[in-house]
Parts: structure tokens; C-alpha cells; sequence
């Protein structure tokens, strides 16, 4: 017991310092649409060939604010459970239809619901049953290097590991990720850059669409 | 040694099953209210009507906003018909908590009923069974009407 202790041990420390040992690197990566404008919250995420060290799943929350969920874009390292605390105090019932994660959870006011754990990769869109305009996505990938664009169509991945990445970018809309992009990361160089150039996504009014009605959003 | 009972057959189930129903009517010789209002046919066409006009209302539809108006209907028909013997069992949402922190007001209910009435009515529902489904759906009242649930308590 005692052994396995220690390598737990050794194996936390090898990741806390990882960020800030020499060997890390930046990405900045600018997403557009076709005509050159910036696309904002596309998600970016670069997944290293190399097998990546044990973590903890985290916990992310989604949460619904005026009968919208708060927020609409999100993505999250494979395993990683999410909250759905509903602010708004009536009821929501969330769902999805989506083969990365299918659920329905009825957030009732004065009720608690435990998280539910994201344990495949893949696209999850979510809607809820009581209010028709609610849309929310989910991108559950295999790494820890992940980002959502700002107003200016670009973002930052700190801390990467030395080694060959495949980056992907996705925005609403889009069926699946673009193609990856494969970028080796090395040691002692100035930030990477990367651009993408996005077919844009148009936001839908709607949640998604019962199996079969439609394949618009059955990622 | 100990009577084991049979196993139901396929008739006694129906038997056992339609006494059941007539027994939620209220009447076992006659049809349920269900029936005698024209059946899913009639009350779901009342019930979509009401709906419809309720959540065009400036006063009455302020809880409605946003909301998904065809599964409301689907799921008030379904309550209906399990309320009134039709054989349905309702599998949707309790009425509370559907209704809870949405602050409808006694006004909004009866604003709702009003127009209820007028559609079974217009849909050629009788008199009788028009107070009979009224008398059903007034104990809802205190669950829709200004049902206030507090925050969950945080884990965290």
C-alpha cells in the first residue's frame, strides 16, 4: 500500500509542477469565419498523440439563467462531471438525445440533483422538455487542452506538453470538429499560432429534435 | 397445503381492468367521462384550443412564456384522460412542481377555466359533463396557484 501512496504522490507532483516547468508551451489560436471575420466562444482543443497523465475528473457547471442555459457553449475533458444548479428556481427538464450522453434531468425548484458525469467523447446538445428555446452544447474531448475563442476569435492554451498535438475547432452548427490540424510542440520556441477558417454556424431558435424528426443536430 | 392463486388470464386482466375504469367514472354500467365527452379526439381538441388561447392572452399568459404549448397539450390531455376514467396514466410532470415559483394568480386559473368552459362547450360537451370535469380539476387549484418552493439547499 505503502509504494502505491508514493507513486500517487510522485505522479500528483509530476502534474502540479508541469504547468510551470520549462518544457510547456503556449498556443494561441485565432478561429474565422469564411470572410475573414472572428468567430466568438468556437471551441479549440488540442489533443497530444502521447498519452496523457492520470487526473481527477473535475466538476463544470451549466446552469439556467431567465430559461436559457448559462452557458450555451461548452466543453469539457472526457470524464468531468457537470452541475446543473438552475438558478431560475422553476422547473427545467434537460435532455439529451445525443449518443455521447443521453439523459433527461428535471431540475425542480427546491431539489438538488446530483452531477452527471460526461464519460465519452463527443457532441452533446441539450434542450429542455418545458421551454422550447433553450440550446445548449456540450463538447466532451480527450484532453485537458482545451479553450473557448473571446470576441476576437482567438484563445489561449497554455502549458502544453512537448510533443505532437492534433488541434481541432468547432462552432455551432457544425455537425462534427474540423479536421485536425497536426502541430508538434517544441521546446524553447516562441508561442505556436494556428488559424482556422470556420464555415459559421448559425445559432438555432430551438432545441434539439427527437430522434428521427431530424438529423440536424445528431452529432 | 396453502391456495396459490392462478395466474390472471388474459379475459380475467381485461375484466379486472375495465371494472377498474368504470370504477374511476363512477357509474360501472355506463361509459366513463372520458367517453361521453367524444374521447381523445374531443378533448384533445378542446384542450388545444384552450391552450392556444390562453398563451395569446396579455393576462393570462405570462407563466406560458417560452413554453413548449404542444407538449403542455399533450401532457393536460393525458392528466384529463387519467383524471375522468379514459384508461391513460399520466406520466408527466406533478402538477406542483410544473406550476411552482411561476406565480400564477387565482385571476390566471380562473381566467383559464373560463375559457375551458367555453371550448367544451363549443366542442359540444354537455352540461353534465362540462361541471363533472370542472369538479375534477378544481381541487388543482392550491398546486398551480402561487406555488412558492424555496432554493435547494447547496452542497457545496
Amino acid at each position: 500500500m505503502r509504494w502505491a501512496a508514493t507513486a500517487w504522490a510522485a505522479v500528483s507532483i509530476a502534474a502540479t509542477t508541469m504547468p510551470i516547468c520549462a518544457a510547456a508551451a503556449t498556443l494561441r489560436i485565432r478561429v474565422l469565419d469564411l470572410a475573414g471575420r472572428p468567430l466568438k466562444d468556437a471551441v479549440v482543443y488540442a489533443v497530444p498523440d502521447s498519452p496523457l497523465p492520470y487526473t481527477k475528473p473535475r466538476t463544470a457547471i451549466i446552469d439556467q439563467v431567465h430559461r436559457q442555459f448559462a452557458p450555451q457553449v461548452n466543453v469539457v475533458q472526457v470524464g468531468t462531471y457537470v452541475d446543473f444548479p438552475n438558478s431560475d428556481n422553476i422547473l427545467h427538464s434537460v435532455y439529451s438525445f445525443s449518443p455521447a450522453k443521453t439523459f433527461v434531468l428535471r431540475l425542480y425548484a427546491g431539489r438538488d440533483e446530483p452531477p452527471i458525469q460526461f464519460d465519452k467523447p463527443g457532441i452533446v446538445v441539450m434542450g429542455c422538455q418545458i421551454h422550447d428555446n433553450m440550446i445548449a452544447w456540450l463538447l466532451v474531448v480527450k484532453t485537458p487542452y482545451f479553450g473557448k475563442t473571446g470576441a476576437d476569435g482567438s484563445v489561449v492554451l497554455r502549458h502544453l506538453r512537448v510533443g505532437d498535438y492534433r488541434v481541432h475547432a468547432w462552432d455551432v452548427g457544425m455537425r462534427k470538429a474540423s479536421a485536425p490540424r497536426n502541430l508538434p510542440i517544441v521546446a524553447g520556441a516562441p508561442p505556436h499560432q494556428i488559424t482556422f477558417r470556420l464555415k459559421a454556424g448559425r445559432m438555432p431558435q430551438h432545441g434539439p429534435t427527437m430522434p428521427g424528426m431530424s438529423a440536424h443536430h445528431r452529432m | 397445503m396453502p391456495i396459490r392463486p392462478r395466474p390472471m388470464t388474459g379475459l380475467r386482466v381485461l375484466t379486472a381492468v375495465s371494472m377498474l375504469a368504470a370504477s374511476v367514472s363512477g357509474a360501472s354500467a355506463h361509459p366513463s367521462l372520458y367517453a361521453q365527452m367524444g374521447g381523445t379526439k374531443v378533448v384533445a381538441a378542446f384542450v388545444s384550443v384552450t391552450i392556444d388561447q390562453v398563451a395569446a392572452d396579455p393576462k393570462l399568459n405570462q407563466s406560458f412564456r417560452d413554453v413548449n404549448l404542444g407538449r403542455v397539450k399533450r401532457e393536460l390531455t393525458s392528466y384529463i384522460c387519467q383524471l375522468t376514467g379514459g384508461g391513460c396514466k399520466y406520466t408527466g410532470i406533478p402538477i406542483r412542481a410544473v406550476h411552482a415559483n411561476l406565480g400564477i394568480t387565482q385571476a390566471q386559473f380562473f381566467g383559464l377555466v373560463q375559457i375551458l368552459r367555453r371550448q367544451m362547450r363549443l366542442h359540444h360537451v354537455s352540461l353534465r359533463d362540462r361541471n363533472q370535469l370542472l369538479a375534477l380539476l378544481a381541487p388543482l387549484e392550491p398546486d398551480v396557484v402561487d406555488v412558492k418552493v424555496g432554493p435547494p439547499p447547496r452542497k457545496h
